[in-house]
């Protein structure tokens, strides 16, 4: 109870004018970022991430979450627009709000694909701030055997939830042997430095996270046509939309339903919670249960307003879940969680139970700002800006791609001072580049940097306090349960993927179809 | 017709160098010590148990990349190799390059400004509005020092320091 | 358009040229570089930022950090140690950078001889903390139970070869017990591992244990140094115990300038931090978080800098001797 107090506490804080430009900032590039194909609110944090370094906590958590859910959210404009999700969860957004908006409803859809963000959204940080007191409770509970089942659940379940596994093995191997260069956690040797000093330092946190989010993405976006892109975004701003049509009526949620909100709420939410499962897989199985429970199924796949409702609502409840394991056991439950994850770090905060109980006052203004950003600011951003929504994806990519271009490789420099970094920085987005056009997954990339070597101490520590038997993972009560957790896992995901595999490469003909 | 061999291809080749990279990993992590020393794990086992998890993976995912390639020979559909591919991948590297080895000597006045003006250019279809394009480079690269340098106090180098 | 281009070029080298003309008048002229050896965040930056920003109202110009993290705190050093030294480049060493660097020799020309040490600032010496419901609140209980049950009782140290792990042995080898001794990366961890139980005793400094000590849910058992910490009045020191000298220990953090620094810049950079760590303002601060400021230059210094260094390198040639480390 005394934490949720806190937090209520929190609210003060969020309702600072400094804070509300922070957050507003934040929100603004993730609209920004979500909307544009191949920029992501993931790289948004990413290129934010340097910056962070001399301004006070609390205001770069705050950003961040507005980052995160206005990401997620916009992914839905140029997906209903132009049939182009601007971020990968805002697939099925496609599938349903294209046809829409040639039927001339696109500000409609816009209207309903942000009214479901707001209310998943709302609904996940609220979840959000009741549950995780509890979370933390059982999560102090957790001795160092009971962490590294935790962590080696993580990693099992993030490879098992991608459609290839052996390329989420390959990938996640690559990110954990990043992080073993430099200095042993526990004794001081250092290792595979190859003779070379500059390497002793390891590579940073920053360096990777640059190197394999933004620099190789920049490579990739470099073979776009602009000529082509122009023909596609002009053909969308062609529609001339008025303010008014983007706020659905009443009658049209009703007909959609208060239990399809709340349904594909819960639902984005505890996939949040999973690790590595996040926003796409949160409002791809939300629109499949709509489908299986909706009253006309056959107007699926050709602008259903219930199906684009259903994957907006999860994939933004999502937010809230996937924030859950970050901030109580230091387990992300998706790549931009992560990657905030890597902020906390920057500060020398160590996630955990630990940071919870002592730093409330810091963590309580992000969860309120992840509460305002999709309850306020999300309805507000559709009043203000709705009708220019239509024209983000007009920006010059020039230089937009050219500015990204240029903070991605100082950021680097900002964090470590090293022109070795940035170099490789550099050979890391090389490889990574390769790596994503043979789609080999990066989120299981990084996760595994930032938890391997978590993995790996937690391993290490086990076994001292055993004298070296391994039968301290069972015979711990935490642990065991994580151990048969994993176990169960790796058995059931794998079934209910495969039904969803086959439902997923169905839309995607679709949205292949129609472009 | 000339094609690039079926064989060197990246769904071979990253299998392949992800394999050698990680026998060098082991070979390099055997030589600081034996993986459990008096009983205890020391800093090599981590790495072992890496190499043993990834190198079935990456054998698999070789195999699998070698029947692809051998499945499209058999189907004689070599021509679908020769999609003219793009160098500004290339060139965006390149750019990048000669950034992070000239930054720590012109520093970033002389440089960022350049840089953008490159970068735009090899982004572009083709070589046009240069102008535009330096006074965007201009813009960029003050917009950057600003956000940086005055509100995020980072010192970046510059060539009169 | 490449006329464009090449006046462009000219245009800015002409422009940087000019502001590359003022001359060095009086130090300092310019802004200040202060490398410091650990990442943002921990105990050791905020040390330095804040005696830093104290000592900047003395000097009359400002200090900007670079935070250069890694191998035992030596990255930091290290790169200081190639900077020009010409008043504008100051760093941190702390108990990693000036014993453990130099001895295991990770970086290759890592060498303290090129650096000129010019201030003490804090330090913070080491205790042993318990958790609330543990049976040994006192030293000579803990040594007796691990006495009685050797390889039983669990000792939280950071590290292999780290400062605290150094310290267990010592006892160890001193009072003939064995510890089991398990190895955390940092203080944090340690709390937990204190917290729920996991190990019986852990070692650092009173500061890394603050909010537990005064929660209660932690008591320290004793503090090794002579005079007892302000912060914590009711832990009884090594001295008080009478327990031997030689368990003296504690992480402190100094001041350098790479060697040759002209001696009157020396001079009034250690006058500048001076003020500043004997200022109320740095005195208050330093209670909260559980370090004692200690200012000490010239001669003094350099005594207290090679009896530690002495000291500590004794002690770890003798666990290396012995194959332990």
């Amino acid at each position: 109870m005394d934490q949720i107090l806190q937090i209520l506490a929190g609210t003060s804080v969020v309702f600072q004018p400094l804070s509300l430009l922070y957050l507003s900032v934040g929100f603004f590039i993730g609209i920004i970022f979500g909307a544009l194909p191949g920029l992501t609110s993931m790289l948004a944090i990413v290129l934010l991430l340097p910056m962070t370094y001399t301004m006070p906590m609390t205001y770069a958590l705050i950003m961040c979450m507005g980052v995160y859910m206005a990401g997620i959210y916009s992914g839905s404009i140029t997906a209903i627009t132009i049939n182009i999700p601007g971020a990968p969860s805002a697939l099925m957004t496609c599938v349903e709000g294209y046809p829409l908006m040639q039927r001339g409803l696109g500000a409609k859809a816009i209207g309903h694909a942000t009214i479901g963000s707001a209310i998943g959204g709302t609904i996940g940080a609220l979840l959000l701030i009741f549950v995780s007191p509890l979370a933390i409770k059982l999560a102090l509970q957790i001795r160092t055997p009971g962490k590294f089942s935790l962590i080696l659940f993580a990693l099992i379940i993030i490879v098992v939830v991608e459609k290839n596994k052996t390329k989420a093995i390959i990938s996640m191997a690559f990110g954990i042997m990043l992080s073993t260069v430099g200095m042993d956690p526990l004794k001081s040797v250092s290792r595979f430095t190859f003779g070379n000093p500059n390497l002793i330092e390891g590579i940073d946190l920053t360096t990777l996270i640059i190197g394999a989010f933004a620099i190789s993405e920049l490579f990739d976006q470099s073979t776009v046509n602009n000529a082509e892109y122009q023909k596609k975004t002009n053909a969308a701003s062609a529609y001339k939309f008025k303010r008014r049509d983007f706020f659905p009526s009443l009658a049209e949620m009703k007909e959609i339903g208060a239990m399809t909100y709340l349904k594909s709420s819960l639902t984005g939410y505890v996939i949040g919670i999973l690790p590595g499962a996040g926003a796409s897989m949160a409002a791809f199985v939300a629109y499949v249960e709509a489908k299986r429970t909706s009253k006309h199924p056959e107007r699926f796949g050709d602008g259903a307003m219930d199906g684009l409702v259903a994957a907006e609502t999860a994939n933004n409840a999502m937010c809230g879940g996937a924030l859950v394991p970050m901030l109580s056991l230091g387990i992300p439950g998706d790549g931009t969680t992560a990657i905030i994850l890597g902020v906390l770090m920057v500060y020398g905060v160590v996630p955990g139970p630990d940071l919870l109980v002592k730093q409330m006052h810091v963590m309580a203004p992000m969860y309120m700002a992840l509460l305002v950003a999709a309850a306020v600011l999300m309805p507000l951003s559709l009043f203000l800006f709705g009708p220019y929504y239509l024209k983000i994806v007009k920006i010059n990519r020039l230089v937009l791609y050219s500015s990204i271009g240029l903070i991605a490789i100082l950021g680097v420099y900002a964090a470590t001072y090293s022109a070795f970094q940035m170099a490789i920085a550099l050979v890391i987005g090389v490889i990574m580049y390769f790596f994503k056009k043979q789609k080999y997954p990066n989120v299981p990339f990084i996760l595994a940097v930032i938890l391997g070597p978590l993995c790996e101490e937690y391993l290490r520590t086990s076994l001292t306090l055993s004298n070296g038997n391994p039968l301290v993972f069972i015979t711990n009560f935490d642990s065991l349960f994580f151990l048969l957790l994993t176990v169960a896992f790796a058995i059931l995901l794998p079934r209910a993927n495969r039904r969803a595999e086959l439902l997923e490469t169905e839309a995607n003909c679709k949205t292949k179809g129609t472009v | 017709m000339k094609t690039t061999n079926p064989y060197l291809q990246s769904r071979v080749i990253i299998p392949a160098c992800m394999q050698i990279a990680l026998i060098i990993y082991v070979i390099s992590a055997l030589q600081m010590a034996p993986p459990i020393v008096k009983g205890m794990l020391s800093e090599s086992s981590f790495p072992v148990m890496i190499f043993l998890i990834a190198t079935p993976a990456a054998i698999k995912q070789l195999l699998d990349g070698l029947k692809a390639s051998k499945k499209e020979l058999a189907e004689a559909k070599a021509e679908t190799v020769t999609k003219k591919k793009s160098i500004k991948p290339v060139l965006t590297v390149v750019i990048m390059a000669a950034f992070i080895l000239l930054f720590p000597i012109l520093g970033f006045a002389v440089l960022a400004p350049l840089y953008v003006f490159f970068f735009m250019l090899v982004y572009d279809d083709k070589p046009q509005y240069i102008l535009k394009k330096i006074i965007y480079a201009l813009l960029i690269s003050a917009v950057v020092y600003v956000l940086y340098v005055i509100v995020f106090d980072i010192r970046f180098p510059q060539i009169w320091r | 358009m490449k006329k464009v281009l090449v006046l462009l070029a000219c245009l800015i080298l002409a422009s940087t040229t000019l502001f590359a003309q003022g001359a060095p008048e009086e130090y300092p002229s310019k802004d200040i570089e202060f490398v410091i050896s650990s990442g943002a965040g921990g105990g050791t930056d905020a040390i330095s930022r804040k005696v830093s920003m104290l000592a900047e109202k003395e000097l009359g110009t400002s200090i900007y950090f670079v935070n250069k993290p890694g191998a035992d705190d030596a990255v930091g050093p290290n790169s200081l140690m190639g900077a020009k030294p010409n008043g504008y480049f100051i760093g941190n060493l702390n108990y990693g950078s000036i014993i453990n660097a130099p001895f295991t020799g990770l970086i290759k020309g890592y060498d303290l001889a090129k650096l000129e040490i010019f201030a003490l600032i804090t330090q913070e010496p080491d205790a042993i903390m318990v958790g609330k419901n543990s049976p040994y609140k006192t030293f000579d209980a803990l040594i007796a139970a691990a006495k009685a049950n050797p390889g039983k009782i669990r000792v939280a140290d950071q590290g292999i070869g780290s400062r605290v792990n150094l310290l267990a042995l010592k006892i160890q080898e001193l009072y003939g017990v064995q510890f089991n001794m398990i190895s955390y990366k940092s203080s944090a961890p340690q709390r937990e591992a204190i917290l729920n139980g996991e190990v019986d005793a852990a070692i650092t400094s009173l500061g890394d244990f603050a909010p537990l000590l005064s929660s209660g849910d932690a008591v320290g058992v004793v503090e090794f140094s002579t005079k007892r910490n302000a912060g914590y009045p009711e832990v009884p020191t090594s001295q008080e115990l009478g327990l031997s000298d030689t368990l003296l220990s504690g992480s402190f953090l100094t001041l350098a300038v790479p060697a040759g620094t002209p001696a009157p810049i020396v001079e009034k950079l250690a006058a500048a931090y001076g003020v500043a760590t004997n200022s109320k303002e740095f005195t208050d601060w330093t209670a909260t978080v559980g370090v004692t400021p200690d200012f000490r230059s010239g001669a003094e210094l350099k005594t207290f800098i090679d009896t530690k260094i002495e000291g500590e390198t004794k002690a770890l040639q003798a666990l290396k001797d012995a194959g332990i480390i």
